[in-house]
């Protein structure tokens, strides 16, 4: 983005009654131009929004901090320099200092941890991304040439153990400057004592992006469907056979291992892994059934393998997951079938194995993992593929009842339900939940950890999670409504049900239990019709005659005229 | 008026966004309350930008009007 364009969008006139979305930026410099680049950004981000980029006090990055500790705003974006770490090590300040630079070093110890103890104390309220310091000492502080001194190693130490131990932190996103080395200058002196500013024009703009992408990431993707010969292996399986087929260096396949071992790590992480590809089933099983294979075939499903078109294969996939095209990745080392599949579903994120160059094969794995959350397993993603599995047994069975049979088949699945009002929600699948799902939501609103944590705080506000368990096996969390508690009833704010769960009944359930809570006569639903929430919408079709609108009311009569019978065991924790 | 000046009145339109389009040719520091450094920065960025010029510490003091910054320029891209 040039500065022209920054500064034409960042000063177009906003309406003031859409709803805020504030955002500060923490540092010591004079922000000038990406002040303007990174609210020119958040425009195009949030076009709905008022959205106001905020600056602290010039020169002190801490005291900046320190008041946004008292008012977290949606999101903080903290980009230090050296010099809110020592002001000596800046440009703008000189000063004596002693040969060994031993008293800078002291002193820098001290900062680094108020520096890090603040923006912990911000980050426990509020999303922050950290930008270390990026452009070079001033030479009086460096070594001879090419070689790393001792005092600037020293001060790198100090500085890579407040980032260590800030990346810890739930809410804390530290920008990784490495791909931001080549190319353009980042530092201009000539700014920096003419403006207080000290980056280039370009720089500036580039690191507004990357700002922007770790405050408010775009979606994560839930899954791969991958191929099989030239991408999860070397080798062509019908041709050479199970034992044929190899992912390790003996094989010169190592590049496959490495494949093989990030799906792996992604399964942990909850992410789907299935597979499609143009082969026999049997032999398929009998490769997959290798000891040495890296991914594990537990962490695979579904396998999907024919000789039908890789498109249908896809279909089934995405069917028995229940999620859409665009929340999935497609893996192939042929350029047809990639087309093909994206023929038919083009919200599909389509990848190309580069099986027939390993130098490609770093920025391919590197670019397929960072469309996906990293972050640590929770509870629900262990159980995640059991469900998955429970679930095409639970459709198996119910497609095959008719009208009668339905409901005793719903009775016989025992089915049991956990109702938890606690507003710390589980382990963070509560706000995890209500920021990912797209067909069973009220509105689509998504939260930032501090905007969720607020609201939560609030006196009235109510948080309702349902996890559920039949004969078929535990699903785990899978639906949560935040609301609040008025007078003449209650308002749902937010509603979520994970696709895993529908036909369940287990909305019917979840309204079922507001309206006994709180003896409510009546419940309002700030419903919003999305592109993708057509389940929710056609569900809110099925207890409302009228056309579904924004603000439905619905009385507890009709919802009790219109709910059919539900089996499930209540309890409560 | 030549395309120079129309790109140049493009910066100053971007900077000065309450000023009108055919007051800007006789824009000057001393009538203009909001010309202040930051201003002065940032339209010193904006014209490095969009004429792919430097524009040194000692042109900086010449940033007091429309038209002494038109001639600055001209000189820089030898127009003048």
């Amino acid at each position: 983005m040039k500065l022209a364009e920054a500064v034409k969008l960042a000063g177009t006139r906003q309406d003031e009654d859409q709803p805020a979305q504030k955002i500060a930026l923490a540092c010591g410099f004079e922000a000038l131009h990406l002040k303007t680049f990174l609210l020119a950004r958040a425009c195009q981000r949030f076009p709905a929004h008022n959205v106001s980029v905020d600056v602290g006090l010039y020169g002190s990055l801490a005291e900046t901090l320190r008041g946004l500790t008292k008012q977290p705003p949606s999101a903080v974006a903290v980009v230090m320099e050296w010099s809110d770490i020592d002001p000596r090590l800046g440009f703008r300040a000189t000063g004596h200092v002693a040969a060994d630079g031993q008293d800078i070093l002291l002193s820098v110890s001290g900062q680094i941890g108020r520096l890090a103890r603040l923006i912990r104390t911000v980050a426990d309220k509020t999303v922050v991304a950290v930008v270390p310091p990026h452009y070079p000492l001033p030479a009086q502080y460096l070594s001879g040439k090419d070689r790393l001194g001792s005092f600037e190693a020293s001060l790198r130490f100090q500085l890579a153990g407040l980032i260590n131990e800030l990346s810890g932190h739930p809410n804390v996103r530290i920008l990784d400057q490495s791909p931001m080395d080549q190319g353009d200058p980042a530092f201009s002196l000539r700014m920096l004592l003419r403006a207080g500013f000290p980056f280039t024009t370009n720089w500036a703009s580039q690191l507004s992006e990357r700002i922007i992408g770790l405050l408010f990431p775009q979606p994560w993707k839930k899954g791969i469907i991958t191929d099989l010969d030239g991408t999860l292996w070397r080798g062509i399986l019908g041709e050479v056979g199970d034992a044929g087929v190899g992912w390790s260096l003996e094989t010169d396949a190592q590049g496959h291992g490495h494949y093989q071992q990030l799906l792996s790590l992604l399964a942990q992480q909850g992410v789907l892994i299935a597979i499609a590809s143009k082969n026999e089933p049997a032999n398929v099983e009998q490769a997959l059934s290798r000891s040495d294979l890296i991914l594990d075939r537990n962490q695979i499903f579904p396998i999907k393998a024919s000789w039908q078109r890789k498109s249908l294969a896809v279909g089934d996939v995405l069917a028995t997951w229940n999620i859409l095209p665009d929340s999935v990745v497609f893996v192939d080392d042929n350029p047809m079938e990639l087309n093909e599949v994206q023929s038919r579903f083009a919200d599909i994120t389509p990848m190309l194995y580069p099986t027939d160059d390993d130098d490609k094969l770093p920025a391919f794995l590197s670019e397929l993992r960072h469309l996906f959350e990293d972050r640590k397993p929770r509870d629900e993603d262990l159980i995640r593929l059991q469900s998955i599995r429970a679930n095409v047994a639970f459709v198996e069975k119910s497609s095959v009842s008719d009208d009668e049979d339905h409901e005793a088949f719903l009775l016989e699945n025992a089915p049991q339900i956990t109702a938890n009002f606690g507003k710390q929600g589980s382990d963070g699948r509560a706000f995890e939940l209500v920021n990912k799902t797209n067909q069973f939501n009220l509105n689509g609103a998504r939260y930032q950890p501090g905007e969720w944590d607020g609201l939560m705080a609030e006196a009235d506000t109510f948080l309702l999670s349902l996890a559920y368990e039949d004969k078929f096996g535990p699903l785990g969390t899978i639906a949560v409504m935040a609301g609040k508690n008025e007078d003449d009833g209650a308002r749902i704010l937010s509603w979520v049900m994970s696709c895993r769960a529908f036909s369940r009944r287990i909305e019917y359930q979840h309204l079922a239990i507001v309206f006994e809570k709180f003896k409510a006569e009546k419940i309002a639903l700030n419903f919003v019709q999305t592109a993708r929430n057509e389940p929710i919408t056609a569900f809110l079709g099925t207890l409302l005659e009228a056309e579904t609108k924004s603000c439905i009311s619905l009385k507890k009569q009709v919802f009790e005229d219109a709910c059919p019978n539900l089996y499930h065991k209540i309890g409560y924790t | 008026m030549s395309q120079m000046e129309s790109r140049l009145l493009g910066c100053f339109e971007a900077v000065f966004p309450d000023v009108a389009r055919e007051d800007i040719p006789t824009a000057a520091i001393a009538s203009m309350p909001e010309w202040d450094s930051l201003a002065t920065v940032t339209l010193m960025s904006l014209i490095e930008e969009e004429f792919a010029i430097a524009i040194s510490t000692d042109d900086l003091e010449l940033f007091i009007s429309f038209l002494v910054i038109k001639d600055l320029i001209g000189e820089k891209l030898g127009l003048a």
